[in-house]
């Protein structure tokens, strides 16, 4: 019974981080579009905070440049259990446009976010629609009344 | 309404009555009220009557999502909708028009299934050279290229053109040149 | 009322000041939303997904509590381990004691002793030394920084809400709250006796409940989260759970003295109905304040000091002096 309110709050109330790592802009912005009056993520208790350690959900956007990679390591770390890492838009999926065409390595990227912290969900688009991240972000929800 | 504080007020009341909000997981269709535009740039659909597998599309793709495979006598051309940029440059190429973005959008996944639901994937059969029996071209695209020359060639030279096509198109390149002055197909036996 | 009666009330007492400042904050996160043209937590969740959000968001700030306290804590080697722990602790027990003098309605727990107001008024003003200590012992400068800020709003809104607490004690006669809320059923309410002091004391909780022109110590932009940054799982649970106390025990002090506690006319203060008036009456000073603080941006602290002293500082004065005129004025009507 005390671990179904657990579960329940944990479903009910989630807390998001959005960890910039590089990239066009384009997939924060429709992030940030998510919490705007149109598509209103509030409605079910989210906020977006702009502290780490206050975070359930981390949303890492962008190619992960090799300025920030230590950085997402040090946030992923930052973030208390339980978390549930999503991955937003091409970039962070599988290097989206800054890919090279003849397969080699970009010269400024530590490559894709799932090289250095896992992910759990992943979100394709470029940029998302709002309504592919709000899926998402159900999605993580659901993997948070799980753990 | 003069003053400031009387337009604020209506403004304000208009705001709380009617929210924009639109209902989105609970209603999907609240979304988008409206037809979206024909413009809407989603997954890929190839046209299985149209798309001749010629592989125009991989060589404009700006992200490199489009890979084209050949093994066997199947060409496999598949696009990885993870890192598609939906920029539709390979629409645009595509001399057939079998290649079109449709308005639905892919929507989220668990991580692990990453590949298997983010793709498109087309497969066309390869024509095999009669000679060296080496997979040459698409037989749909072959078959496109003759009907094309055809149909847009003079009469003066169409044929000439379709009988030195009947011999050539069976074979694969390398065959082609090493047999051209043997089939009398070489270009230079006109002069 | 004998010591065992007493520990029941003012645990209910407690309980019941908890469940208001949730539905208070809920309030405001509602009107908030509401006047940006968007919808805020559901009131009722759509159908289609009720069963797995829930039916109604009313409690969503208790949602974040329990999530918080079921969280990993993670406090930083380089800060002070106990005064860390302790800040958010003490500040609870302020607040809990504090809770147990606010009376609502008719029933009051400790309301009733003689300088019930000079204990309220001490142990609300121990709130934001924590918050000051907690942020200072952060080992991070965003906590420094805002543990100075907080400090710097703190002399600035503390002066109205005394001046126009101890003013309501001069028209009444006595320092019991309890004496207070009763002598208002005899006369007319202070609200409408003493609008300077009602004024002061109300911009006074707005700034420190940190809502939106003075919300300075937690600026979001500025400094990451002010006192709080490097709070993490329980210890941020207990903050919240802080701030859910603090909102009630001030709109609770405003009512008490200011609204004759729930008495209105046609239900007097031996009516359990009372509960429900202060309900409503807590309700409508909630969508007041949460009416400021959707619609004003974030003061820097010169101007938030400048403000307060010139203007709500002001308004504390002249309501002091105007009950002593009153006392000449109309002797029969206050005390």
């Amino acid at each position: 019974m005390l671990q179904n309110i657990k579960k329940k709050a944990r479903a009910y109330s989630p807390w998001i981080f959005h960890a910039h790592a590089g990239g066009c802009n384009n997939c924060d912005i429709e992030l940030a579009a998510c919490f705007a009056p149109r598509y209103d993520l509030e409605r079910m208790g989210i906020q977006l905070r702009n502290n780490p350690r206050h975070a359930d959900i981390l949303i890492v956007t962008g190619p992960v440049t090799k300025q920030i990679s230590s950085s997402l390591r040090r946030i992923y770390d930052q973030v208390p259990n339980p978390k549930v890492v999503v991955a937003c838009g091409s970039c962070a999926l599988t290097g989206g446009v800054y890919n090279r065409d003849d397969g080699k390595p970009n010269y400024a990227l530590a490559g894709p976010p799932e090289k250095l912290i896992p992910i759990d969900i992943s979100v394709p688009g470029c940029p998302p629609k709002p309504e592919s991240i709000i899926d998402g972000v159900m999605l993580a929800l659901e993997i948070l009344r799980k753990k | 309404m003069k003053t400031g504080l009387a337009r604020l007020a209506k403004e304000l009341l208009r705001n709380s009555l009617r929210p924009v909000t639109a209902n989105y997981p609970a209603i999907p269709e609240h979304a988008r009220p409206h037809e979206p535009g024909e413009e809407v740039r989603g997954r890929h659909r190839f046209d299985v009557e149209k798309c001749v597998g010629c592989g125009a599309c991989q060589t404009v793709c700006s992200s490199g999502a489009i890979s084209v495979t050949d093994s066997g006598i199947e060409r496999v051309l598949r696009i990885d909708l993870s890192t598609c940029i939906f920029c539709g440059r390979c629409r645009d190429i595509c001399p057939e028009e079998g290649l079109q973005l449709t308005p639905e959008i892919p929507s989220a996944q668990p991580y692990g299934d990453i590949l298997k639901t983010f793709k498109v994937e087309h497969s066309v059969d390869l024509s095999s050279c009669v000679g060296c029996g080496r997979p040459t071209y698409p037989k749909k695209q072959i078959e496109t290229v003759r009907m094309r020359i055809i149909s847009n060639l003079d009469k003066v030279n169409v044929d000439s053109a379709r009988r030195d096509m009947d011999i050539y198109l069976k074979y694969c390149l390398n065959c082609r040149r090493s047999l051209s002055y043997i089939f009398g197909t070489h270009p230079r036996k006109l002069y | 009322m004998n010591l065992i009666e007493l520990i029941i009330q003012a645990t209910l007492l407690t309980s019941a000041s908890f469940i208001l400042g949730t539905i208070y904050n809920y309030e405001i996160r509602k009107i908030s939303a509401r006047l940006q043209s968007r919808r805020g937590p559901w009131l009722l969740v759509p159908k289609p997904l009720r069963k797995s959000l829930g039916t109604t968001r009313i409690l969503q700030p208790l949602y974040d509590i329990i999530k918080l306290l079921c969280k990993e804590t993670i406090i930083p080697p380089t800060a002070r381990r106990r005064l860390f722990i302790s800040a958010p602790l003490f500040a609870l027990l302020c607040l809990v004691a504090s809770s147990t003098i606010i009376p609502i309605g008719e029933y009051s727990a400790l309301s009733s002793f003689d300088l019930s107001l000079v204990a309220l008024l001490y142990l609300l003003l121990a709130v934001p030394f924590t918050l000051i200590l907690g942020g200072s012992v952060s080992s991070s400068p965003w906590g420094i920084f805002g543990g100075q800020r907080e400090a710097d709003l703190m002399l600035a809104y503390e002066t109205p809400i005394v001046i126009g607490s101890f003013t309501t004690a001069i028209m009444a006669g006595s320092m019991s709250i309890k004496e207070i809320q009763v002598a208002q059923t005899l006369s007319l309410p202070y609200l409408v006796l003493n609008p300077f002091a009602a004024a002061a004391v109300l911009l006074g909780i707005i700034g420190k409940l940190h809502l939106k022109p003075f919300d300075i110590p937690e600026a979001e932009v500025e400094i990451v989260a002010g006192p709080a940054t490097e709070y993490s799982g329980k210890l941020l649970g207990l903050m919240e759970i802080n701030k859910m106390l603090l909102t009630s025990v001030c709109i609770g002090l405003f009512i008490n003295l200011f609204m004759a506690g729930g008495a209105v006319p046609g239900v007097t203060l031996n009516n359990p109905l009372t509960v429900l008036t202060y309900l409503a009456e807590g309700l409508i000073i909630v969508a007041v304040a949460s009416l400021i603080h959707t619609l004003n941006p974030r003061f820097r602290i010169d101007q938030a000091l400048d403000w307060y002293i010139k203007t709500a500082a002001l308004l504390a004065a002249v309501g002091l002096c105007w009950a002593y005129i009153l006392r000449y004025i109309y002797p029969a009507i206050s005390g």
